[in-house]
């Protein structure tokens, strides 16, 4: 999914992830930060019926919306941006996907949770980052930005759980100093 | 006639409650480095016990890092690995991606991501499950990888 706005200074078409509603986001023509807006704003609807969609840009002969892959985005039409089994296919549309968006797969984070974590929690979340590749590299989107958070949830939850041990050791010990000393 | 499909443009990330966020962290880290440094984990009272080992008794594939890290920063390239292969061989990838994200957090300045195919992901994950089950294996070759 993409939210879509305008630049507040140099008003450029502008697309961010959903995830970045109500955050700042810095346009990439003049700089300036705009606000964005909420989840599910969309401008770029062509603009009139009348108009055809923007010629292909690459070699392939005919429309990038061939070959019965949805059209532009647009009322009634499902979004290009979801369809699966495009990624393959680069030359179908003007954009392929995941140069859109990225759709992070927390595999550092996985691995930082295992090693110094210190719990197998951390693999869970590497399975899920497996996974968010392998989504993406299939062209499932929407698979990917699923396995993505639940990457991210076991990246905290072996965070936390191997966290609060330490700082209550920590705490449990600096008490212990303080009873001995007071 | 429509001229753009929308140019995609990233998330400002340099707003004040991230950069004290951030601030905290490198603090934490900067700190821990500086305590891994002087005092070694080997032989310490100071640093907690491990949950993990306390509990199974067993090595985890994390079980040495510290040590590792704390031989790392006294240059011991080799006694470090030899504690923890596992961890002294991510650091090179870690180091990229702290880099790459302060970088981007600072200018906005994306470096380029290295996207690893799921089947590379899904070799290094068995990569990790045989090390912690062959560190615990007190035989000899196996017993090499043991902390």
């Amino acid at each position: 999914m993409a939210i879509e706005f305008r630049c507040a200074r140099c008003g450029k078409l502008l697309r961010i992830g959903d995830d970045a509603a109500g955050r700042q986001a810095r346009c990439p023509e003049c700089g300036a930060i705009s606000s964005v807006p909420p989840a599910g704003t969309r401008l770029s609807e062509p603009d009139a019926a009348s108009e055809p969609p923007p010629p292909p840009s690459t070699s392939q002969p005919g429309s990038p919306f061939a070959s019965g892959s949805p059209g532009p985005v647009g009322v009634g039409q499902p979004n290009p941006y979801q369809a699966p089994g495009q990624y393959g296919q680069p030359q179908q549309r003007p954009y392929a996907p995941s140069a859109l968006f990225e759709v992070p797969n927390y595999l550092v984070q996985a691995i930082l949770c295992t090693v110094f974590c210190c719990l197998p929690f951390g693999i869970v979340a590497i399975v899920f980052a497996a996974q968010v590749n392998g989504k993406l590299a299939a062209g499932d989107y929407q698979g990917a930005v699923s396995c993505s958070h639940s990457a991210r949830t076991w990246c905290w939850v072996s965070f936390w759980l191997g966290i609060v041990p330490i700082l209550l050791w920590f705490l449990f010990m600096f008490a212990a100093m303080g009873a001995r000393m007071g | 006639m429509r001229t753009d499909a929308g140019q995609r443009c990233e998330v400002y990330h340099w707003s004040p409650s991230r950069r004290c966020a951030l601030a905290v962290v490198a603090i934490a880290v900067l700190f821990g480095l500086v305590t891994l440094f002087l005092i070694d984990p080997a032989g310490s009272a100071l640093y907690p016990p491990c949950l993990f080992h306390a509990l199974t008794g067993l090595h985890c594939p994390g079980c040495g890092t510290l040590r590792a890290l704390h031989q790392l920063l006294h240059g011991n390239l080799r006694t470090a690995f030899r504690l923890n292969p596992l961890m002294v061989s991510s650091l090179p990838f870690v180091a990229y991606w702290v880099l790459s994200g302060l970088v981007r957090e600072v200018s906005g300045w994306r470096m380029p991501r290295l996207f690893l195919p799921a089947a590379w992901i899904w070799v290094l994950l068995g990569v990790i499950v045989l090390f912690s089950i062959a560190r615990n294996v007190p035989v000899y070759p196996f017993s090499l990888l043991a902390p």
